[in-house]
C-alpha cells in the first residue's frame, strides 16, 4: 500500500528535479552567450595573440569565418542549441578534438 | 612558444650503455595540436613535419624538402622542386602534391599561419610545386620555411591530434600535461601558488590525487640518497644524504651545483623538493592571478649557499 502511494511522489519529486536542472542549464547556456557576444575581448585577437604581426587582415577575416562570428548571434546560438538538443556538443577550437571527447577525458582517472 | 633545454643522461650511474632518450623539458605545449596549417610550428622547426626550405645557423636560407626553388621575374609564382626520397612516418612518399594540398589547405584555414598570399598551389609533376600568389611577396619565404608540409592521404579531422610527417621526430604519444596540472614547474609555474606553496601542498598524495609529471629528473645516485635519508635513523646520517642528493661533490645532484641545471624547484618521482640553498625571502601576496611566472611572489629570491 505504502509502495503504491509513495512510488509516483518519488517520480514527480525526480521530474521536478529534472525540469529545474533543465531550466537552470537553459539560463546559464543563454546567461553566457550572451556575456561572451558582448564581451569587449576580441575573440580573433585574443586567439591570435602575440602573432599579431604575422597575422594580417585577410587571415584575421579568415579566423572569424572559420568561428562564425561573422554570422549574427541569434543564428550562432539557436545552430548550436539545435546541435546540443541532437546530442552534438560540436568542436572545441582550443583544443581541435570533439567537446565531448574533451570533458570525457577530464572524467577519466588519470593515469601515470 | 618559449623553450629549455633539460640535460640529457642524467643517468650517471649506468655504466656502459648509451642513452638512447633526449628529454626535454619544454614550456607548455600547444592545446590545439600539431597542424602546421592551423599554425603549429609556425616558427620553424615543426618537429613531426619537414618543411620546404630552412634557416642555417647564420640564418641563410637553406633546402630542406627542396632541392632547388625559384621566383619569377615579376615575383608571382615560386617554382619548387622537391626531393623524392622524403618519406612520411607512414611510409608513404612526399610528393609535390602534399605540398600543393598543404599550402591549399593552410590558406583556407584560418589557423595562426598568415598564407592569403597564395593564389594557387600546384602540382605541376611528381617533384616540382609551384605557388602562384596574389601579388609580389618576398617576405613569402617565410612560409617555405615554416609551413610544414602534411600528407593528403592522412590528413583529417583528427590529423592535428595524431600528426603524420615526414620531419625529424614521430609523435608516438601525446599525455596532456595539462591533464595533470601544470606544464613546467621551474619555469612557468603554477598561477598564485610560489615554491613553498606547492611544496607545502603537492609533496604528498595528502592533497587524494598524485601529481606527478614523469621524467623532469632523475638520477639513481640521488634517488639512493634521498631513499637513505628518509630511512636514516638519526638525524645527522639524513642530513647528510639530504646534503648529497642536492649535489654528492662530483657534479651529480639536483640542487644549483648538480646535474639538474634548471633544479630550482625540482620534480622528483611524484615529490617536489625546494633546495635547502633556495632563499625565498619575503614572498610578496600581489599580484595574484594565474598565469604569473612563479618568481612572481619572491622577487627577491636568492641562492643562500
Amino acid at each position: 500500500m505504502e509502495l503504491l502511494t509513495r512510488g509516483p511522489a518519488v517520480l514527480r519529486a525526480a521530474g521536478g528535479r529534472a525540469l529545474r536542472l533543465a531550466l537552470l542549464l537553459a539560463a546559464v547556456a543563454t546567461a553566457s552567450f550572451v556575456l561572451m557576444v558582448n564581451s569587449p575581448v576580441d575573440p580573433v585577437d585574443a586567439y591570435v595573440g602575440g602573432d599579431i604581426a604575422a597575422i594580417g587582415p585577410d587571415q584575421r577575416a579568415l579566423i572569424a569565418e572559420r568561428w562564425g562570428l561573422d554570422d549574427p548571434p541569434l543564428e550562432r546560438f539557436t545552430t548550436w542549441l539545435g546541435q546540443v538538443a541532437q546530442g552534438d556538443l560540436g568542436q572545441s577550437l582550443t583544443f581541435n578534438q570533439p567537446v565531448a571527447e574533451v570533458i570525457g577525458e577530464r572524467f577519466s582517472p588519470a593515469s601515470p | 612558444m618559449g623553450t629549455a633545454c633539460g640535460g640529457a643522461g642524467t643517468d650517471s650511474g649506468a655504466q656502459g650503455t648509451a642513452p638512447t632518450e633526449l628529454r626535454l623539458a619544454i614550456g607548455g605545449e600547444p592545446e590545439d595540436g600539431y597542424d602546421p596549417t592551423l599554425g603549429w610550428g609556425r616558427y620553424g622547426s615543426p618537429l613531426f613535419q619537414s618543411t620546404l626550405l630552412d634557416r642555417d645557423e647564420h640564418l641563410d636560407v637553406v633546402p630542406d624538402l627542396a632541392t632547388s626553388w625559384s621566383t619569377s621575374a615579376d615575383g608571382l609564382v615560386w617554382t619548387v622542386d622537391i626531393r623524392t626520397d622524403a618519406r612520411f612516418t607512414d611510409g608513404e612518399p612526399v610528393t609535390a602534391a602534399d605540398v600543393a594540398y598543404t599550402f591549399t589547405t593552410a590558406a583556407e584555414s584560418g589557423g595562426l599561419t598568415d598564407v592569403t598570399a597564395l593564389a594557387e598551389a600546384v602540382a605541376v609533376d611528381e617533384d616540382t610545386v609551384e605557388l602562384r600568389l596574389e601579388r609580389p611577396r618576398s617576405t613569402f619565404v617565410n612560409r617555405l620555411v615554416s609551413l610544414g608540409v602534411v600528407p593528403e592521404h592522412a590528413y583529417g579531422a583528427d590529423y592535428a591530434r595524431d600528426p603524420v610527417g615526414s620531419g625529424p621526430f614521430r609523435l608516438v604519444q601525446w599525455d596532456v600535461i595539462d591533464q595533470r596540472l601544470h606544464a613546467d614547474a621551474v619555469l612557468f609555474g603554477w598561477g598564485s601558488h610560489d615554491p613553498a606553496e606547492m611544496y607545502n601542498l603537492y609533496s604528498s598524495t595528502r592533497a587524494g590525487v598524485e601529481y606527478w609529471n614523469p621524467g623532469f629528473y632523475a638520477s639513481p645516485r640521488v634517488d639512493a640518497h634521498l631513499e637513505a635519508a628518509m630511512t636514516a635513523t638519526d638525524e645527522a646520517t639524513a642530513v647528510e644524504h639530504w646534503r648529497a642528493a642536492q649535489h654528492d661533490g662530483e657534479g651529480t645532484g639536483f640542487g644549483p651545483r648538480g646535474d639538474a641545471a634548471w633544479a630550482w624547484l625540482v620534480n622528483l618521482d611524484h615529490t617536489y623538493l625546494v633546495d635547502e640553498c633556495l632563499d625565498l625571502g619575503t614572498p610578496q601576496i600581489e599580484p595574484h592571478g594565474h598565469g604569473w611566472p612563479v618568481t612572481a611572489g619572491i622577487t627577491g629570491w636568492q641562492w643562500s649557499c
